[in-house]
């Protein structure tokens, strides 16, 4: 049971993140659709 | 010998991104046509010798990394290198931003040359929200972004872009790549003799904030020390790019770049150093 949450709660930190650094990312480099 | 320059066509290379290919000048129609306001057709048109041929061609791609532009730029070298009619003149690259990625995926038809594939931040998922304020709200950006994300999907690069930017992605191996590939394309320049000039849109090439990539350690330092400044022109103090001197200037931008005025005076700045990399006289 604790296992389950500490993978749940690994998971969350880790999309946590992954979002954190893609909105950098996009924040330096220009959207191109254009 | 000017006999050379006055029997063959003499090709200038341009590479680079959006920043070269134009996106957003006031000639580039619906973010297709390729400008010819930009720095580097700029530089192209003010250098020339009366009763010359040239010709200039564009290896520059929006959206693109600095493994493609070498790459693309690579291969418009060696084409101009094998054909017996022609004499690279110059080539200009402009680099570009380290988050991009360029891959050679399993070949599909919609692919560039079959094959490859360039991946930025904005190819992962994207809330209807930020979608929305990226695209300012403009109906034919979104048909184009909505057209890219089924081209992605078909070729089976969008869930690698999701899984590279989740599992993969970190500044030291992009900055790792990109320097690579612009050791790669001086040595390969070098090696031929063709005159080049290197600058760059950002200078998140060489710095994060005010730390500098080589002190990480002493791969980068190496990497670093490979590469020859005395061929780069800069915006400005700490490698500034083109961009960051735009903005810095206040110049006037479209959605995501800087317009034709900022091209005219970069070309300006740029040409004193253009000129002394070309030699100034020839014989």
């Amino acid at each position: 049971m604790i296992n389950w949450i500490k993978k749940l709660i690994n998971k969350i930190k880790q999309e946590l993140a992954y979002r954190k650094r893609l909105k950098e990312l996009k924040k330096k480099d220009p959207f191109i659709y254009k | 010998m000017y006999w050379v320059y006055m029997s063959k066509i003499n090709v200038f290379i341009a590479g680079g991104c959006s920043f070269t290919f134009g996106h957003e000048l006031s000639d580039n129609l619906n973010g297709r046509t390729p400008s010819m306001k930009t720095w580097a057709h700029g530089l192209y048109e003010g250098y020339k010798y009366p009763g010359t041929i040239y010709h200039y061609e564009l290896a520059a791609t929006p959206g693109t990394g600095n493994p493609g532009i070498a790459r693309r730029v690579f291969k418009a070298v060696a084409e101009a290198h094998k054909n017996p009619e022609q004499n690279i003149e110059a080539v200009v690259v402009m680099w570009s931003f380290n988050s991009r990625y360029d891959w050679a995926m399993p070949r599909h038809r919609n692919l560039e040359d079959t094959r490859w594939a360039t991946m930025s931040p904005w190819d992962t998922n994207m809330r209807a929200e930020e979608r929305h304020n990226a695209l300012s709200g403009s109906e034919a950006q979104q048909e184009q972004w909505k057209r890219r994300q089924e081209l992605m999907i078909e070729t089976g690069v969008k869930p690698f872009a999701e899984a590279i930017y989740k599992h993969a992605a970190n500044e030291y191996h992009e900055t790792y790549l990109s320097w690579k590939s612009i050791i790669w394309l001086q040595n390969i320049l070098e090696k031929k003799g063709i005159k080049y000039m290197f600058t760059l849109a950002d200078n998140s090439l060489f710095y994060k904030d005010f730390a500098h990539h080589k002190d990480q350690d002493g791969l980068m330092s190496a990497l670093h020390d490979e590469i020859d400044f005395t061929k780069w022109f800069s915006f400005g103090e700490r490698m500034m790019g083109f961009n960051q001197w735009a903005l810095m200037e206040d110049y006037p931008r479209g959605t995501t770049h800087p317009l034709d005025k900022a091209h005219e005076d970069a070309v300006k700045l740029m040409m004193p150093m253009y000129k002394k990399i070309k030699g100034g006289v020839r014989s």
